[in-house]
């Protein structure tokens, strides 16, 4: 094992057990409750080979030029993605990679976050992509996140470097078993780099996720993010962007939940650069008696000139589903475009009956509404065979809810 | 020969909404080919009688029946009707986010002419009509009626009327909410969907839309029944009278059973 590396945990470790569990008192678990019992983390796995996962998600697809698997620990990597390093983090870290180093050691990534403290101490494995500068790879590459024990937690570093351009797919699986997974994500974009990274979330029933994501824009760098969430129990996906100078941030993400599902989008935008723009949409469809949090804050610093925001929620309520939306503006200089809004509806008799006196029977209207809330973000999705799969995901879910 | 089948008959038709009967025995026929207007003031029961016809689950039928071509409508589901070649053209569409006007066209396209379009024609077929409306290309991403302003949500409603290709059109209030200039645009695009075998139940307030497409009858609404009926020039008398002069007791042609005055077939 790396000393540096082992130093890093032990610090996270003690900082994780300083710090007090959230409750209700605190404004960004308001909504939220997340129950952590500590588990195996890692130990007697299951599932040990890349075959004991869906076919469909363990084979690399047409349209893609490389897939890297992570069961727990393990991880196989198939498929070739020239110009650029896309192995597991904890190879890449042994191996000395310069551009890991700073990033795992760096004590002040969610310093006040015990859940992220938690993650950056008990990584078993992530994975780790870096495109070197002036790269760019036309075909996504993909990364599977396996939770295999009743605790997993994941760690994973994408980086561009200048000008480089790549599309990057993430996926969360599990089984239906009561797990625990906390998976800790940096984004650092180069000047004038581009990326498009999409997150497919298909945790299993029973998986409780915290999720921590830190992205830094530099430079006229633009990000798209098309983020899925349909699986899990409860999950909290906390972000914070930092945007540099004419960087763009452009989110259309969405959550399908059903049963007593619960996803919390907890988001922190920093224009931090003058002409940064963000613009982030995200669709809620809640049925059963699932529940979504909207926790969003956009801050424009004093010196951020010229900036441009827009964060908008939409939530389509089925049965008894509920969401909380709470958009939040910061604006610390004048010169600033600045938007936000929330939208809460239910499909109702007079949409459906207006969708039939078009001739479209009543089962394809009911969907034809609900798929409309997912198929901005399905639609964005970068080949069609994910596309496919996001709606199988979706249709799933469909069904006996009005 | 033989006796024309009227396209749209309604024969002592009483509905009622939310525990209320709005329409207290209504009777109308409508051969093919034929325009006819209902006009009336404020809660007479015209937006009733079109949600009847197209079938809305809010409005229970107490009384009677509504016959297209011969065959009763009623228990049939408000898709069936539309495939049976009806369309409803709405005082006041509903919003639907999420689902944009390009997904909706092209399913009610494929729904209602299924066998007789293709396809891959769809999206042409769009295009030309709106190019006649008029409409912007942006409309397609859209979401449907969200965000509309009421000129745009009766374009739209005309662009469907267009694109569906309906044998019996029910036009409610599709005039209100238009400038002039759409008014005559929207009127001139229904009245070239007219055809031997089309006809129109035009609801309205004013006598405007009237200027453009041509009414062979007009029909006054009151309290739920047609009280009088008779040509075009009706509508005209009722633009300089108002309807006061119908109410109980104040015209000798009053209908007291509620059957049109003009025999139609």
């Amino acid at each position: 094992m790396l000393d540096w590396l082992n130093i890093a945990r032990n610090q996270a470790e003690e900082r994780f057990r300083s710090l007090p569990f959230p409750s209700g008192k605190d404004e960004n678990f308001r909504f939220t409750a997340l129950e952590y019992r500590a588990g195996e983390n890692g130990e007697n796995s299951n599932i040990t080979k890349a075959s004991d996962l869906p076919p469909e998600i363990s084979a690399v697809d047409g349209d893609e030029s490389a897939l890297l698997l992570l069961n727990g620990e393990d991880a196989v990597c198939s498929g070739t993605a020239s110009g650029i390093l896309f192995t597991d983090l904890m190879r890449s870290a042994t191996l000395g990679s310069e551009s890991i180093r700073p990033r795992l050691k760096d004590a002040e990534l969610f310093k006040d976050d015990k859940f992220a403290q938690l993650s950056t101490a008990r990584w078993k494995n992530g994975a780790f992509v870096h495109v070197p500068a002036g790269v760019r790879q036309a075909k996504p590459i993909r990364f599977v996140a396996n939770a295999q024990a009743s605790e997993e937690h994941f760690r994973h570093l994408i980086v561009l470097e200048e000008g480089a351009e790549a599309v990057v797919i993430q996926e969360s699986w599990s089984d239906g078993a009561e797990r625990f997974v906390g998976e800790l994500t940096e984004v650092r974009l180069g000047k004038n780099s581009r990326l498009h990274w999409v997150v497919l979330q298909q945790l299993g029933a029973n998986t409780s996720a915290v999720i921590r994501q830190r992205l830094d824009l530099g430079e006229g760098s633009e990000l798209h993010f098309t983020p899925l969430h349909v699986g899990g129990k409860t999950v909290q996906t906390r972000q914070e962007t930092h945007l540099g100078k004419g960087s763009f941030l452009d989110t259309q993400g969405a959550a399908r939940g059903d049963g007593l599902q619960h996803f919390d989008f907890w988001l922190d935008v920093k224009h931090e650069g003058s002409k940064s723009r963000s613009d982030m949409d995200y669709w809620y469809v809640m049925a059963g008696k699932s529940r979504g949090v909207f926790n969003a804050q956009v801050e424009v610093k004093k010196d951020a000139a010229d900036c441009e925001s827009s964060q908008r929620s939409k939530t389509l309520l089925l049965g008894q589903g509920s969401v909380h939306s709470i958009p939040k503006l910061i604006i610390k200089t004048d010169a600033v475009k600045a938007a936000h809004g929330a939208s809460v509806s239910s499909v109702n008799f007079e949409q459906l009956h207006y969708l039939q006196s078009r001739g479209i029977p009543r089962l394809e209207a009911e969907k034809m509404i609900t798929r409309g809330f997912t198929e901005v973000v399905v639609d964005r999705f970068p080949h069609a065979g994910l596309q496919a799969r996001a709606e199988v995901l979706l249709e799933a879910k469909r069904g006996g809810e009005l | 020969m033989g006796k024309i089948l009227p396209l749209l008959e309604i024969r002592d038709l009483s509905v009622e909404v939310e525990n209320k009967e709005v329409l207290k025995g209504v009777n109308l026929v409508i051969n093919p080919g034929e325009v006819h207007a209902i006009m009336g003031k404020n809660g007479s029961g015209k937006t009733t009688l079109s949600h009847a016809i197209m079938g809305h689950p809010k409005y229970k039928v107490l009384r009677g029946d509504i016959l297209l071509n011969g065959e009763s409508l009623l228990g049939l589901p408000p898709d069936e009707r539309a495939r049976r070649r009806i369309f409803l053209a709405f005082q006041y569409p509903v919003a639907i986010p999420g689902v944009t006007v390009a997904q909706f066209l092209r399913s009610a396209i494929m729904s209602v002419r299924k066998g007789e379009v293709e396809a891959k024609n769809v999206r042409k077929l769009i295009k030309e009509e709106m190019l006649k409306l008029d409409i912007p290309d942006s409309f397609m991403t859209r979401f449907l009626n969200e965000g509309f302003s009421g000129g745009e949500k009766k374009r739209l409603e005309t662009l469907q009327l267009r694109l569906l290709q309906p044998k019996m059109m029910v036009l409610d209030e599709t005039d209100s909410g238009l400038d002039i200039d759409s008014l005559k645009r929207v009127s001139e695009s229904i009245e070239s969907a007219r055809g031997t075998d089309k006809s129109i139940l035009l609801i309205t307030h004013y006598q405007r839309m009237l200027s453009y497409v041509k009414p062979d009858f007009v029909h006054v609404f009151l309290e739920g029944k047609i009280v009088k009926s008779g040509g075009a020039g009706l509508a005209l008398e009722l633009e300089e009278r108002g309807y006061e002069w119908l109410e109980s007791g104040k015209t000798e042609d009053k209908i007291a059973d509620g059957k049109a005055a003009v025999t139609l077939n």
